[in-house]
């Protein structure tokens, strides 16, 4: 037995010597000399360049965008939060995830330009927006059958804003409407005998569209943003009819009703790396086609040219810049060329004019 | 598309060859170290030991891990290098009693199953301390109990020496690998500082949120000394994370280079063992045989990945047929067809969970590579794979002996490979030999512990999950999906292997609750206990019964070769030893199959909603 207590004592010692201090003063002592911007972090600078000091990013992590005048990044299932990496792990037969892919295309997608559905006017072309806004509004019960049969939207629009335990707007809108109809969560806990405390505001998404589809016939609960005596802003839910919400949530059923198959043919496909999230939620690049793509590039030149008559040009220019930037991964040898969002918000920031 | 899976294979076996025979040199003691280990080297040998002895040293060195690792992270908030930055003020606390419980035995089995996320939970000090040194010190392990093993199969009068072996296997093999790994990684980009996290303000202002005050949220970017962490995670096919994304994470895998070269170093050690077997049994084309038997499952599993998710669109946004659904003493259910969403896939495949600079394949290849080998270290999300493609990952784990994780993927396709030799023995009706040696009822009765204690911890957990809420509240997807996810947990825990399907609600993080980021999952005590338990039993019977195999085979008399005997180095063989495997893998696992991956794949998708 002295024996073995000799040996694994001297195998611990030995071994956290050798693998925790030797190891990585030895990698820690090459690195620093050899890739001393590669192993702080990749930082860069607000005009692009390597920096191991204040910095506007990494080269390797992707960064929140939003504005139209910058190119999007990938959706992130991380909220784009560095300290807390990972996917949506949304499998294929999870609602959620088709219901995150529509509610992201509807207020997005267009129509093939020169298609019979985005008419003949090539400067001002129908969008799929208004057809499903008129498709919505042409039958007025649409929002209550939607609130019964799909279970992701509707409880994700009661969860609009909800933060903690706290609900937003939306949230808060349905409960001020279940208090005043205590019938409701009367009928809620006689469903769901087992359930101890009061119904959540999604839980009672079904009976409060209902309700609302009978009070406002094909309108949709919108935000309307006013002001009040004091000149503040304030946000209220009305009934309205045009709503990127309204389209967000009904992309999917206009699209799946055979009615609109022809519309649905015209449709502008989108790469599907603009709708999908990575798994680190990281990921710092888009393909060239996503970013070539009238869903990006068009919307950027839009914003970047100063009258409409430069667009053109101005998206030539940026398409220009846009294919300089990109690669191939593993030398080129594999997948299709890519570009690093970041590096080319960093550098249309940094030309400023087009 | 297949370009990078073959790239991957072919280097891997190139570099197989000379591996293994350096390998061999080193177990074999043929290796002259320089004075200073040498002198070392004296101070740790124990003399020979037999099996007994050996897997004594080998319990008594686990248990001393466990004690180290579990000091070091309870200790972790008093520790050094506990780096604060704005998203963790008073840097990382203690981890709740029963995650470390479930990390140390995870780390110490060479599971790396993480039940907590890295970045959010561990120090840089638990990084250097204690996951490194699990990763070098755990994969030995395995390693040794193969050499042991092989040792007793050639006849040797006794096993060697196991904290010889353990040293010579971290010092000789691990360490040189490593540091050159390291190097190369860091030149692609993976960081190697001591810095704590980096905050950057974001290029569009705002792109974070606002704090209370209306100031725009800076980004805080997690780093480092990732490079010290990534080389051994491969080559010991550990597959702990720096961060939680695992080698998704940009600065754990920041090109498909580095990616190419961490699948390498993820296979170059099981491919090798296979070639140090052959030298050390002299016996090479028998190697040969079982590399090929291997190499056929591997390939098979590679293209089934690739076929399935990087040559389809995820279901999730094509078209779907009406369905009616009949369930007995439910209402009949009809669900709607679905179109096609405007979604432009080719050339893609399934990018929901994939990182695109890897290239497209290069998520399926890579959770081949992850689990034939047990590593567990994954560059795409599992979860999110299309459902078939999702048989590959837990096959790989399910057989447990397609090249296998260091060492034990041998030591388990040794187990198939003495119940092949027995099944083709009854079959022409002679008694069964394996390497001159006769297979009698104490040897089978061995296999058959070590192969069915796999299953058992597989199937039982799973089932017992699955019934209770404890499973039900934990999964993050739908019917069938919420299975496999159950599924994958017991599989990943019981090979040994560490990856997830990592929807499952299983993380409780700190043991003062208010200081986690995300709320704690309910039941993730019960997942701590379950899988760590598994992780113990999975890793532990199924490296002592083949120890005890190979000591009774070594005690025995050679029996002389002749014409009866049944040649194990022939393709004749190399079909048994397949059918073997195909036999007993899938009367054990299809069942299970059939209620995850394959009913998810028959729809309805989507399941409800």
């Amino acid at each position: 037995m002295k024996n073995h207590l000799r040996g694994n004592l001297i195998l611990l010692l030995l071994t956290v010597v050798v693998c925790c201090v030797l190891y990585p003063v030895v990698l820690y002592g090459i690195g620093r000399v050899l890739f001393p911007t590669a192993t702080t972090g990749s930082l860069v600078d607000d005009k692009g360049n390597d920096t191991q000091g204040p910095a506007r990013g990494s080269r390797l992590i992707a960064q929140p965008f939003t504005g139209d005048e910058y190119f999007w990044p990938r959706p992130s299932a991380a909220s784009y939060n560095a300290t807390a990496s990972g996917g949506s792990n949304w499998g294929a037969n999870n609602p959620r995830l088709r219901d995150r892919v529509s509610q992201q295309l509807g207020p997005m997608v267009v129509y093939k330009t020169g298609s019979k559905s985005a008419g003949p006017d090539r400067a001002n072309p129908r969008t799929p927006q208004q057809d499903i806004e008129a498709w919505f509004a042409a039958m007025p019960d649409r929002l209550a059958s939607w609130a019964s049969d799909v279970s992701v939207g509707p409880q994700n629009w009661a969860k609009t804003d909800l933060t903690g335990d706290k609900y937003g707007l939306q949230g808060d809108f349905i409960q001020a409407w279940a208090k005043a109809h205590p019938e409701v969560i009367g009928a809620w806990k006689k469903d769901n005998p087992t359930k101890t405390d009061d119904p959540k505001p999604e839980d009672l998404v079904g009976p409060f569209f209902a309700s609302f589809a009978k009070a406002h016939p094909g309108k949709w609960p919108g935000v309307v943003e006013g002001k009040d005596a004091a000149g503040k802003v304030t946000k209220t839910i009305e009934p309205v009819t045009a709503d990127s919400l309204l389209v967000a949530n009904f992309f999917d059923l206009w699209l799946s009703d055979p009615a609109n198959a022809d519309k649905s043919v015209d449709l502008e496909p989108v790469p599907v790396d603009l709708v999908t999230a990575s798994g680190s939620g990281l990921d710092p690049h888009i393909t060239l086609r996503n970013a070539l793509s009238v869903y990006q590039l068009d919307r950027v030149a839009k914003k970047r040219a100063k009258t409409p008559a430069d667009f053109e040009g101005v998206k030539q220019a940026i398409a220009d810049l846009v294919r300089a930037k990109s690669f191939t991964p593993l030398s080129g040898l594999t997948g299709e060329p890519l570009v690093n969002v970041l590096e080319l918000n960093l550098e249309l920031d940094a030309k400023g004019n087009f | 598309m297949w370009l990078l899976p073959f790239l991957i294979v072919a280097t891997t076996v190139a570099l197989s060859v000379p591996v293994g025979r350096y390998l061999a040199r080193i177990m074999d003691g043929r290796y002259t170290p320089p004075a200073l280990l040498r002198w070392i080297e004296r101070r740790l040998d124990t003399g020979p030991q037999n099996w007994k002895q050996y897997a004594l040293s080998l319990l008594l060195f686990n248990t001393l891990m466990f004690v180290f690792g579990y000091l070091i992270l309870a200790l972790q908030p008093v520790l050094p290098l506990n780096q604060k930055d704005s998203a963790f003020a008073d840097g990382k606390g203690m981890l709740s009693p029963t995650t470390i419980f479930n990390t140390v035995t995870s780390f110490l089995t060479n599971t790396n199953l993480q039940h907590y996320s890295g970045e959010q939970h561990l120090s840089y000090f638990s990084q250097l301390v204690f996951v490194v040194w699990n990763m070098f010190t755990s994969a030995a392990v395995g390693f040794c109990a193969l050499t042991a093993i092989i040792r007793g199969l050639r006849g040797d009068p006794h096993m060697g020496n196991y904290y010889l072996d353990m040293w010579r296997v971290v010092v000789y093999v691990f360490i040189p690998f490593s540091v050159l790994t390291g190097v190369l990684l860091m030149a692609a980009g993976v960081p190697m500082t001591l810095e704590p996290s980096a905050e950057v303000p974001t290029v569009q202002v705002g792109g974070m949120g606002t704090n209370e005050d209306g100031s725009p949220k800076p980004q805080v970017i997690a780093r480092g000394p990732v490079a010290a962490v990534l080389p051994i995670k491969h080559l010991g096919t550990n597959g702990g994370g720096f961060f939680g994304a695992n080698s998704a994470h940009p600065f754990e895998n920041p090109t498909s280079w580095s990616n190419f070269l961490e699948c390498v170093t993820i296979l170059i050690f099981p491919f090798s063992l296979i070639v140090m077997f052959g030298r050390m049994i002299k016996n090479e084309q028998h190697a040969a045989i079982i590399y090929a038997v291997m190499m056929s499952l591997f390939v098979v599993m590679i293209v089934w990945a690739v076929s399935q998710d990087a040559l389809k669109p995820n279901p999730a946004f094509t078209a779907q047929p009406a369905q009616r659904i009949v369930v007995p003493g439910a209402p009949e259910k009809v669900v709607a067809p679905l179109a096609g969403l405007p979604v432009d896939s080719t050339g893609l495949g399934n990018t929901e969970g994939k990182e695109l600079r890897f290239g497209p394949s290069a998520g399926a290849t890579f959770s081949a590579v992850t689990t034939a080998v047990t590593c567990g270290s994954v560059n795409c999300m599992h979860d999110s794979l299309n459902p078939l493609a999702g048989i590959t990952p837990m096959v790989g784990m399910m057989l447990n002996c397609v090249f296998g994780g260091k060492g034990v993927g041998l030591v388990n396709m040794l187990i198939y490979l003495v119940i092949g030799v027995f099944l083709a023995g009854l079959m022409v009706g002679r008694t069964p030999e394996y390497l001159g040696k006769k297979i009698e009822a104490r040897e089978m009765k061995l296999a058959m512990l070590a192969l069915l204690i796999h299953p058992i911890l597989i199937l039982g957990p799973t089932g017992l999950f699955a019934a209770l809420d404890w499973g039900k509240a934990a999964t993050n997807n739908p019917g069938p999906h919420g299975f496999s996810e159950i599924l994958y947990e017991f599989t990943s825990s019981s090979a040994n292997n560490g990856s997830g399907f990592e929807g499952l609600g299983d993380t409780h993080g700190f043991n003062d609750a208010t200081k986690n980021l995300t709320t704690p999952a309910p039941y993730a005590t019960h997942w701590d206990l379950a899988t760590g338990l598994v992780m113990i039993l999975g890793r532990f019977i199924p490296i002592i019964a083949p120890l005890a195999l190979a000591g009774s085979l070594a005690a025995k008399k050679r029996v002389p070769f002749t014409a009866g005997t049944l040649r194990t180095d022939t393709i004749t063989f190399g079909f048994v030893l397949l059918g073997t495997v195909l036999l007993v893998g899938s009367l054990l696992f299809l069942p299970a199959l059939a209620l995850g991956p394959v009913a998810e794949h028959l729809g309805p998708i989507p399941f409800g909603g």
